[in-house]
């Protein structure tokens, strides 16, 4: 499930430790169809992070999310149209109930420390969730060789 | 003409989810950039009352994108029968193989979100340059008999590559046996079949204790078979040796012209093909395309005979299909 890529290895090379870290957020959904609560954020971490996998506490198959990142920023469902469509929550996370409750991402996303990313949920039309727990399995990038680590202006060199 | 009996690009990783395992030709291109994140295209359909034909156009992208997988969200129990037929607007390359049925079953071509395998990946990631399009043509038929298919959405899913090292897009990629092939020289490629008899447009219908032989089309470049998937191994058919399950039916596989590749007997049609299984809304498969113990070279104008038994003295399948997922190998 957890396949590093040579792009994560360069990354991971230029720490000395990389410990596990799971983030969960609360969404904060009240049980109302179609609401949109206000965005919620991951947790500011003090060192670089690598987020590989999400998984989220509930069921329901039409709950929707946009997700962006500060520091840098990324969106990773960029969308011109008027009206953007946002995302399945389950083609991005892990839904409790099933074989696969964690889903790995398909190219995991660095982040900078003190970095966050932005998450903007839709709740289900037909079955509305109250509360909602979204999950994030991450690598903690800790003691840089260099003492500042890997940033996207190092980029991945082949 | 030599038989093919290794794949000399190395190329097999499966259709299941298994997180950043790309196939060699998707990371030889991922190299060609220093900055990768992750994609997400979401796309909603409206299909309606049936038959109905709908072409939409993706919107250009700001960067070039490795398209690796699809997701559909929508009622598993229709899904099976909403048809797709991609094509990239650059090149009108389709990748549903051109047939009596206008498209590939979308639980072929995607994952349905309500699956144990919720994402499907493609045989072969898509590499769509900035500014482009697919153009997506969707089709309901008349069979099986469904009033209104449910609202849709389809995600298509990837990686974003920005700031190429030399500033530009590649146009080579080296695969691992060393040769440089055209970035867009390898295309996901479904080739979809009905079980049984062809009773109207797209009624397919397989008589108990019936057998029947029938043929892929061949394809003018040769084609990698990575991997299977039947929309019978599901609810709609049942899964067990029950009078109506799937087990009843077996198939036999021979490339034609090949004189070493060859079946001996009948295998049941669960040990070949995966499919999404389970309830309607309970899918249960991880495989709902199940790989070839190694993706197989198709010669360029050779065909594929499937040979369909139908065991049981009581059940007869209607609106059977099978498809084969593949990687076209062809230079434009």
């Amino acid at each position: 499930m957890f396949w590093f890529s040579k792009y994560v290895y360069q990354i991971l090379d230029r720490y000395k430790n990389h410990f596990e870290s799971v983030d969960t957020i609360p969404i904060g959904f009240t049980g109302v169809a179609s609401e949109r609560p206000a965005p919620v954020f991951t947790n500011l971490v003090s060192e670089d992070l690598l987020f590989f996998a999400a998984a989220v506490d509930f069921s329901v198959s039409d709950a929707l999310v946009r997700i962006r990142s500060k520091s840098p920023a990324y969106d990773w469902m960029a969308d011109t149209a008027a009206t953007p469509q946002d995302t399945p929550v389950n083609a991005l996370a892990g839904v409790f109930s099933q074989a696969l409750p964690i889903l790995p991402l398909i190219q995991p996303f660095f982040l900078k420390r003190q970095g966050q990313l932005q998450m903007q949920f839709t709740n289900s039309a037909s079955a509305p969730v109250t509360g909602g727990r979204w999950t994030w399995r991450t690598l903690r990038l800790v003691d840089p060789f260099d003492g500042f680590g890997w940033d996207y202006s190092v980029g991945y060199t082949a | 003409m030599k038989f093919p009996t290794r794949i000399m690009t190395g190329d097999k990783v499966g259709a299941a989810w298994a997180g950043p395992y790309l196939t060699p030709y998707a990371e030889a291109i991922a190299e060609h950039y220093t900055i990768r994140t992750p994609w997400f295209s979401t796309l909603p359909i409206t299909l309606g009352v049936p038959p109905k034909r709908l072409v939409l156009l993706t919107k250009p992208l700001q960067n070039d994108v490795l398209i690796l997988g699809f997701q559909a969200q929508g009622n598993a129990a229709q899904l099976p029968f909403v048809y797709l037929q991609v094509e990239h607007t650059s090149t009108g390359i389709p990748w549903a193989a051109p047939n009596v049925l206008p498209g590939v079953p979308l639980s072929a071509i995607s994952g349905l979100n309500s699956n144990a395998m919720p994402n499907l990946k493609l045989p072969e990631a898509f590499f769509m340059p900035a500014g482009t399009q697919l153009r997506l043509e969707w089709n309901t038929l008349g069979q099986p008999s469904i009033a209104s298919y449910a609202a849709l959405l389809l995600t298509l899913i990837g990686i974003q590559l920005t700031n190429p090292i030399d500033g530009s897009s590649p146009r080579t990629v080296r695969m691992p046996n060393g040769r440089d092939i055209p970035v867009g020289s390898r295309v996901p490629l479904f080739m979809t079949m009905g079980v049984g008899n062809r009773q109207s447009l797209a009624t397919y219908f397989l008589s108990n204790s019936q057998q029947r032989i029938q043929y892929l089309p061949p394809i003018a470049c040769d084609v990698e078979i990575h991997d299977l998937s039947t929309n019978m191994v599901s609810a709609a058919f049942g899964i067990g040796t029950g009078a109506t399950g799937v087990s009843n039916l077996q198939v036999k596989t021979t490339v034609m012209g090949v004189e070493r590749q060859w079946t001996p007997n009948f295998a049941p049609v669960t040990s070949l093909f995966g499919g999404p299984g389970g309830a309607a809304g309970a899918a249960t498969q991880i495989f709902p395309a199940m790989p070839y113990t190694m993706p197989y070279v198709l010669p360029a104008g050779r065909r594929i005979k499937v040979a369909v038994n139908n065991s049981s003295i009581t059940a007869t399948f209607t609106q059977g299909l099978l498809t084969f997922r593949c990687v076209r190998l062809c230079e434009y």
